[in-house]
């Protein structure tokens, strides 16, 4: 019953600016004739529009790609960095190389993508996970060599094998730092998402965004732009959730579990 | 050089045997010799200690002998084997619980982590961890993580972890020099009580010259610079020891003084 009280006097105090925001927007915008500014509510019935009837076409590819994207730049990163935090020669080696790469932004990439992969989906995928790519990886990286030293020396001396030991060790042990760098890889996916979408693209809520504002639709243009923090957002909750249960054990040890979740 | 006659006249073969175990870390001038020529012999069924001054190569000493830290030279056999590697009839406990056990697993899981990859089945595993754990007292304790319990309970996780793997031989590092006394007496007589129970070999190494008395059957004391064995001294205190009535004994002051005196002897 107080956890229930505590929860939603926590969700009032998170919520109430967002929701005043809105109602200012709202109301001060009402009577609005500035042709960059439309009326919120002129602005909340092109996205339900664009909810409606572009969803199978434009926000669809864009979840699907983005999506994609960033299962491909998860998979790749945990796994090149385990190799690479696990064999530290090879890590050395690397490492001058995986930061010039990384150094390159993602977006710079589009040119050359556009030529090898075309305009479709796999372009927009092949851009993202060479933008993503980099935190997990470099997370992944971190996370494993930085596994005490008492902990390898306890999986070493009880014998375990090489599947329990990725498994039950390196990967929980490092999935702070991983989890970490996903979340930066996230916000990395959508910014480049986007602008993979605004290049000789016909589809997407990025697509949506770019044409609506050459065609002076500028209701329909702040609708995508509102879709799209939406979706940042959402990815965000969704996120914190997955996070939450999987280091239900790491805020434990910090001691820092605020009871909420008891 | 080192005296290592045996006072004991135990006739059966070693179950662990270290000779002549050096260990130099770097090399050329920044060599530093932390080990030199340790020998000594461990029984079957025997508890013996290794006792000597902080910073005497305790830890590196059982790191060789627990396979996982080469020596420089002579070497270590478990039974007739060389020790090269962590070997399987050979379990340790380490000095610090809260980064020995892992935070991510419950208590339950950290017990049962070495029986994984042994092909026993799911349930064989759960009974064998809960047997080891019900061993140290905590039977209630499984679905727990280990950051849930006290530092003597979680200590005693990582006995109950190493109990279930069954070793011969078991290893304990300073086990029981992160806890408050009481604890410490708690687990020191809890280490007589599985020790009856599971009857396996127990080395333990500890800089409190007490409790390697009160623990041991025989005491092996270090000394010196780099360090080798100075005296193996048996301890023939009665079974079952007592915190209060053992630790008033003259026998165990005496031994106590005499430990006390090899230990702080300078170096020669």
């Amino acid at each position: 019953m107080k956890a229930i009280v505590n929860r939603s006097a926590g969700l009032l105090t998170e919520i109430w600016l967002p929701v005043a925001a809105f109602a200012a927007w709202w109301i001060f915008s009402l009577n609005s004739t500035s042709m960059y500014f439309p009326p919120l509510a002129r602005i909340a019935s092109e996205l339900g529009n664009i909810l409606t009837t572009r969803f199978a076409t434009d926000v669809l590819p864009s979840l699907q790609n983005l999506g994609t994207g960033l299962l491909v730049s998860v998979a790749l990163g945990i796994s090149a960095g385990l190799v690479l935090g696990l064999v530290p020669a090879l890590y050395a080696a690397a490492s001058p190389l995986l930061e010039f790469m990384r150094a390159i932004p993602g977006v710079a990439l589009l040119p050359i993508a556009l030529f090898m992969f075309g305009i479709g989906p796999d372009m927009k995928v092949a851009i993202i996970v060479f933008g993503a790519v980099w935190p997990v990886l470099m997370n992944t990286v971190d996370g494993v060599r930085g596994i005490d030293v008492l902990v390898k020396d306890v999986a070493r001396s009880y014998g375990l094998g090489p599947w329990n030991h990725l498994w039950r060790i390196i990967l929980p042990a490092a999935s702070p730092q991983i989890i970490a760098g996903i979340r930066v890889s996230v916000a990395l996916g959508v910014i480049l998402i986007v602008a993979s979408e605004y290049i000789a693209s016909t589809e997407g809520i990025g697509f949506i965004e770019l044409q609506s504002a050459r065609q002076y639709h500028m209701d329909v243009m702040w609708a995508a732009l509102l879709l799209l923090g939406i979706l940042g957002y959402a990815a965000n909750v969704l996120f914190r959730v997955v996070e939450h249960r999987l280091l239900r054990w790491h805020r434990g040890l910090r001691g820092t579990e605020q009871g909420e979740s008891k | 050089m080192t005296d290592t006659t045996l006072k004991h006249s135990l006739t059966q073969a070693p179950a662990l045997s270290v000779q002549g175990l050096s260990k130099t870390y770097n090399s050329g001038a920044a060599a530093r010799q932390i080990l030199g020529n340790v020998s000594f012999d461990i029984y079957k069924g025997e508890t013996a200690s290794i006792v000597g001054p902080s910073g005497a190569g305790k830890t590196t000493l059982l790191r060789c002998l627990a396979g996982l830290q080469p020596s420089t030279s002579g070497a270590v056999y478990l039974g007739n084997e060389k020790v090269t590697a962590p070997p399987r009839q050979l379990a340790v406990v380490f000095q610090d619980y809260s980064r020995s056990l892992m935070p991510w697993l419950t208590v339950g899981a950290n017990v049962e982590l070495p029986l994984r990859g042994r092909g026993l089945t799911a349930a064989h595993r759960h009974e064998r961890a809960q047997s080891a754990l019900a061993s140290v007292g905590l039977p209630n304790h499984a679905s727990l993580h280990p950051w849930q319990l006290s530092g003597g309970m979680q200590q005693r996780v990582a006995i109950a972890r190493a109990l279930a793997f069954e070793p011969d031989v078991l290893l304990m590092d300073e086990p029981f020099a992160s806890v408050d006394a009481q604890t410490r007496a708690d687990l020191e007589d809890l280490t007589h009580t599985i020790k009856e129970k599971y009857g396996m070999t127990i080395l333990v190494v500890t800089h409190d010259i007490e409790e390697s008395v009160y623990l041991a059957d025989r005491v092996i004391v270090l000394s010196g610079s780099p360090t080798s064995v100075a005296e193996i001294v048996p301890v023939d205190l009665a079974y079952p020891r007592d915190q209060v009535q053992t630790k008033s004994t003259r026998e165990f002051a005496d031994l106590r003084a005499h430990i006390l005196g090899l230990v702080r002897r300078p170096a020669a």
